[in-house]
């Protein structure tokens, strides 16, 4: 007589797949969360870093579109005493404001600040005669023609003499100086480099003359009647900054003279910034990817303000090889626009 | 009752029972390694991805600062034993400030004493190294990156274009170069990114 095995009921075996089921979903769940918390948090790191990189792409443009335009007048046209090939013209710099172009692709801006000083120069001794007197009792082997004095009273003078001054090699980086007879409206100037024989040379005795000033030699180029000395970024840590080779034969020093073009191309926000002073443009990825289609620069209607569009990707963690597109808008003020 | 008609459940026989175990013993055997690999790999891939982010911040930081007002120059720049050899990399950032200009440098990571109690220790125990490739100081001055000229202290190269940096993040002690696990970022034009591996 054959025996048979009792076998589970129905509801027993349902109840059994019931608790399995729920162990199992539980399990899942848990894994599932786990996996979604990492992606999130792999996604929110990348937007942070990004949002970051954007930020700092944003300063950028704010600092180049602040002195957009300033100088305008002076830099069409205007002649470069470059010190490897002499006097010659700044091809096509024309001292623009901030003029996105037709497919607003593309912003360019051209500038030069003078915020270091404006000398201006005693023409004659003779109608001067106390600080004659005072240079040759306090200079008497320095055969000096002429003396720079600021146009406003200061009481401090950059000479490029100071211990935090750039260093080209050994010596002080060279002032780099607009020349100039007048200032008067759209005035004619040279952009030159000036290094400066002098020492600071003061006269307090002198009601005209109590701001500090710098003495030019007999025998240097005779200088016009005012300077304008262009802005460095004065390095303050490392004491010597011997200059960025940016592909001239001159080094850059921090002048604030600049044509610079921004642009969206290969899908990358590129600056490109030709410095004048130093023969060499500087390019730089500002942010990457971005959209360029979905790029853009355009002016107000008032031209203080410049207003970028631009959408930009970050990798998907749940979809690798696919992006997420975030949109953002930003407006910058100028200094002036197109003229 | 005692009339036959009450059934016994009959236990599992010494064969069966052997079988069973040894089916568990099998699975078992596969799962465990397999799921040991799984958590050592993304333990791995966890450290690794944070000490990425941590030079990424390092570098959008360290470019942030040097172009706005009041600075010119930020320092990026590993410690060097005493041989000027680099040391090993961390996520640890170390911020010095000389004035308003920070520098910043990477240098060793004390893996966090939780991570190293934890049961899984000899799997996640490691240290992070750091490689610039090449080998030298970079800087982001006006927010462009440039690499300090040799022998000329204070003087840079502008980098730009096929003069990227590799910035090279792996695992110390599961093999040199490129076949240890590592994470790779590169900085073309300026722009740091993670590359794709």
């Amino acid at each position: 007589m054959s025996r048979k095995r009792k076998g589970f009921t129905l509801t027993e075996l349902i109840v059994a797949i019931g608790v399995f089921a729920v162990f199992l979903l539980l399990f899942a769940g848990i894994f599932q969360a786990i996996i979604q918390a990492t992606l999130l948090n792999k996604q929110i790191t990348a937007k942070l870093y990004a949002e970051t990189q954007l930020e700092n792409a944003f300063s950028i443009i704010e600092r180049e579109l602040r002195w957009a335009g300033s100088m305008a007048g002076t830099l069409k046209g205007i002649p470069f005493v470059d010190p490897d090939f002499g006097e010659g013209e700044l091809s096509a710099f024309e001292g623009k404001g901030a003029v996105p172009s037709q497919d607003g692709k593309t912003l360019t801006i051209e500038y030069a600040q003078v915020a270091k000083g404006i000398l201006r120069k005693f023409s004659d001794f003779e109608k001067y005669p106390i600080v004659k007197d005072k240079f040759k009792e306090r200079y008497p082997d320095i055969p000096a023609t002429s003396v720079f004095f600021p146009y406003l009273r200061a009481t401090a003078l950059i000479t490029g003499q100071e211990s935090y001054w750039p260093k080209d090699g050994e010596n002080s980086a060279p002032v780099w100086v607009f020349r100039a007879n007048s200032l008067e409206g759209g005035f004619d100037a040279t952009l030159t480099s000036w290094n400066p024989e002098s020492q600071v040379f003061i006269i307090r005795e002198s009601p005209e003359s109590t701001s500090p000033g710098l003495y030019q030699n007999t025998g240097e180029t005779e200088l016009d009647n005012f300077l304008l000395t262009l802005g460095y970024e004065i390095p303050e840590y490392p004491p010597v900054f011997g200059g960025i080779a940016i592909g001239g034969n001159r080094r850059y020093f921090g002048e604030m003279i600049a044509r610079t073009t921004f642009s969206a191309t290969e899908s990358k926000l590129v600056m490109s910034k030709y410095i004048p002073t130093a023969g060499g443009t500087i390019t730089q990825t500002l942010f990457a990817p971005i959209k360029e289609e979905e790029t853009s620069f355009a002016s107000d209607s008032s031209g203080s303000f410049i207003r970028l569009k631009l959408t930009y990707l970050i990798p998907d963690p749940a979809n690798p090889g696919e992006h997420i597109e975030f949109r953002k808008e930003r407006a910058f003020w100028t200094l002036g626009g197109e003229e | 009752m005692g009339d036959g008609k009450q059934m016994k459940r009959k236990a599992f026989t010494v064969v069966e029972l052997v079988i069973g175990f040894v089916i568990v013993a099998a699975l078992i055997a596969v799962a465990i390694p397999a799921w040991v690999k799984m958590t050592s790999d993304l333990n791995t891939a966890r450290l690794l991805d944070s000490a990425v982010q941590g030079v990424l911040y390092v570098l959008g930081e360290a470019r942030g600062n040097s172009v706005r007002p009041g600075t010119y120059v930020s320092r990026v720049s590993l410690i060097t034993d005493e041989n000027e050899n680099p040391t090993h990399f961390a996520a640890g950032v170390r911020i010095q400030k000389e004035g308003v200009n920070k520098y910043y440098v990477l240098s060793k990571w004390e893996i966090p004493q939780a991570v190293i109690q934890m049961p899984l220790r000899p799997l996640v125990y490691d240290s992070i190294s750091i490689d610039f490739e090449p080998d030298g100081k970079y800087y982001y001055i006006f927010g462009a990156w440039v690499k300090e000229e040799s022998g000329k202290n204070g003087s840079y190269e502008l980098l730009t274009g096929e003069e990227s940096t590799t910035i090279r993040i792996y695992l110390t002690k599961r093999g040199t170069g490129t076949d240890a696990p590592q994470r790779v970022i590169k900085v073309v034009d300026g722009m740091p990114s993670v590359m794709q591996r």
